[in-house]
């Protein structure tokens, strides 16, 4: 198990984490911290020494400005790809490209653990067939999940695509978790679900959750 | 008939002052439960600015409620009537480059769409 970096997710994905060598597909409209989780798992890692990767489609600043939000502390430093501002530079529009480039640095490893963060999902869907997308993050994670002890996490824009290229994209990956706004009354509320994840029994349950003292904070919803 | 036009347009004036306070209370609302400093920042000004149409409207009742004399001769009524229009121009403005910033970060190519950034620059932001 690879922990997520939040104390209180890894305990609801029974005590230590995601599973090994696996692929993670956060769901959720925009703007509500999908990439907390992605930046707390990275931040997990490089404190264990782990080979950190996070494939963005933005620039470095504008994704240090999103995690300072969620009060995170910033010295975490993965390897950037990036649009602007990283190691290597990411053009959105060349999937051979991208593909590559990840495999590149995935070369420097030297035998430790990885953990790939990305946000490009949503993008790669808007501009090229879903299908296309489909057999690119298939061959692209098995490939990485065959040669390397690596878990992957993905983000994706919900509202943005059609229900049914979602419902379709979920099942390419091993676990999905899913964040929403929900109305109850006259509040919205940030809640939480995993949809699935591979070797736990599926939960139904909410949780609300919210960003407070540099941590992720769970609470059952009923 | 005219009694009945500037009661049926109060009456509208009042609707609107209703629909703009919900459609504020509810971006303030969802303000409370995002996250990204970008979508914060968004719906804090469409909550601003919804409230800011239903102070408009709310002025309008009151104008047509209460008799109003004119002020054109009034040099302090014409500076608060000029310096209102002027923050009202910059909070359109502020809340404008929210959405185009949003509208940026949602564009896969991430295209600087009308130069926003040079604009922005331009005027000071």
């Amino acid at each position: 198990m690879v922990s997520t970096g939040v104390e209180e997710l890894d305990r609801l994905l029974g005590g230590g984490g995601y599973p090994d060598k696996s692929t993670i597909l956060v769901v959720g409209p925009s703007g509500i911290g999908k990439e907390a989780l992605g930046y707390w798992f990275v931040s997990s890692g490089l404190a264990q020494g782990d080979y950190c990767l996070y494939v963005t489609r933005l620039a470095v600043s504008e994704v240090r400005q999103d995690i300072g939000a969620f009060r995170a502390n910033g010295r975490a430093e993965p390897v950037w790809i990036a649009a602007e501002g990283g190691q290597v530079k990411l053009d959105i529009n060349d999937l051979v490209g991208i593909s590559s480039k990840i495999k590149e640095a995935l070369r420097k490893t030297e035998g430790r653990r990885v953990r790939i963060v990305t946000d490009i999902l949503s993008s790669l869907l808007m501009l090229n067939p879903a299908e296309t997308v489909y057999r690119f993050m298939t061959q692209l994670t098995a490939e990485i999940k065959q040669n390397y002890d690596a878990v992957i996490l993905t983000t994706v824009e919900e509202g943005m695509h059609p229900s049914q290229v979602l419902a379709a994209m979920q099942q390419l990956f091993d676990g999905v978790i899913e964040l929403r706004l929900y109305e109850k009354g006259l509040r919205v509320m940030p809640l939480l679900r995993m949809v699935k994840m591979r070797g736990i029994p599926p939960q139904p349950d909410f949780f609300h959750f919210s960003f407070a003292g540099g941590k992720m904070e769970l609470e059952a919803y009923a | 008939m005219p009694d009945l036009i500037s009661a049926l347009a109060l009456l509208v004036a009042a609707l609107n002052v209703g629909v703009f306070l919900y459609g504020a209370y509810w971006a303030l609302e969802i303000r409370k439960a995002l996250a990204a400093p970008l979508y914060k920042r968004q719906s804090l000004w469409v909550g601003v600015i919804g409230s800011l149409f239903a102070l408009f409207f709310l002025v309008v009742v009151g104008l047509s409620v209460g008799s109003v004399s004119d002020v054109s001769g009034n040099s302090v009524a014409t500076f608060t009537v000029a310096a209102f229009i002027y923050v009202i121009t910059v909070m359109f403005f502020v809340w404008i480059d929210s959405t185009m910033k949003i509208a940026r970060r949602s564009d896969p190519l991430r295209r600087n769409t009308l130069r926003w950034s040079g604009l922005r620059w331009f005027l000071g932001f």
